[in-house]
């Protein structure tokens, strides 16, 4: 499974979009995350879950309690499929003044 | 090439061109020759108008890219939906826009901008992101590309 695939997967679920989004603000513990959606606790360990298995929130532990927040080194597959474009496309635009070149009027 | 100060995920390649706009509008347009120098190809320039571009960036790409007319402005511009088919996983949607002017010595200044990475709700998304204290951990890059995958899922 490519790295992207996974991200694109786990974060097409909203409400783990909203977690993400969340815990990109700041550090958070599951019960802080839990207010404010109306989704159970169990749901939200469970998106989290999902999260760190795509190395998108990473977790913190202190004593019995555990802290997340988001990992935005996770999004690096994405910058550098944007990234490829870049190369891609003056390459073409090279071709492409060949090509003009050799076109009748 | 230059990168103007737009979105941080768009591209933007700029090129000057001897030979005068309409021939540079059909090199974009007409689908022999766009196979010359993109990839195979059944591109129409009509707004609306699905074509497919066989072509990938990158390994892991699936397919032929699915392509649907946005824009047009016969001679000046044409703007078409991107979307790259994946083997696995959903599909990478951006925006592929080609702006042509002409130059005062009768050749063409062409502009390719290639966005849309993050579009509608997704760069809603990323403005209120990076419009409240997101801390040093995010990025304003790293939203927009977070964005982009509200903008898949969208």
């Amino acid at each position: 499974m490519s790295p992207e695939f996974d991200i694109f997967r786990t974060l097409a679920d909203p409400t783990r979009r909203a977690v993400f989004e969340r815990l990109a603000a700041r550090e958070m513990s599951v019960s802080e995350l839990t207010t404010g959606f109306s989704v159970s606790q169990p749901a939200i360990s469970q998106h989290l879950a999902a999260l760190r298995g795509a190395g998108l929130v990473s977790e913190r532990r202190e004593g019995r309690f555990a802290y997340y927040r988001a990992a935005p080194e996770g999004l690096a597959p994405l910058l550098d499929w944007i990234d490829r474009y870049r190369a891609f496309w003056p390459e073409r635009m090279n071709r492409l003044k060949d090509v003009l070149k050799g076109m009748d009027q | 090439m230059s990168d103007l100060k737009m979105a941080p995920e768009t591209i933007v390649v700029d090129y000057v061109l001897d030979e005068p706009p309409h021939k540079v509008w059909r090199a974009l347009t007409e689908p022999e020759l766009v196979a010359a120098w993109l990839a195979p190809n059944d591109i129409r320039a009509d707004l609306g108008h699905r074509f497919q571009v066989e072509t990938t960036a990158e390994p892991g790409s699936a397919g032929a890219v699915q392509c649907e007319v946005l824009a047009i402005e016969p001679d000046r511009s044409i703007s078409y939906s991107w979307r790259e088919a994946r083997e696995e996983g959903p599909a990478l949607d951006s925006r592929v826009t080609w702006i042509i002017t002409p130059t005062f010595d009768g050749g063409t200044h062409l502009r390719l901008v290639h966005d849309g990475f993050a579009l509608t709700s997704g760069r809603a998304l990323a403005l209120a992101g990076a419009g409240r204290s997101i801390g040093r951990a995010l990025s304003r890059r790293m939203l927009c590309v977070l964005a982009d995958a509200f903008r898949i899922a969208a």
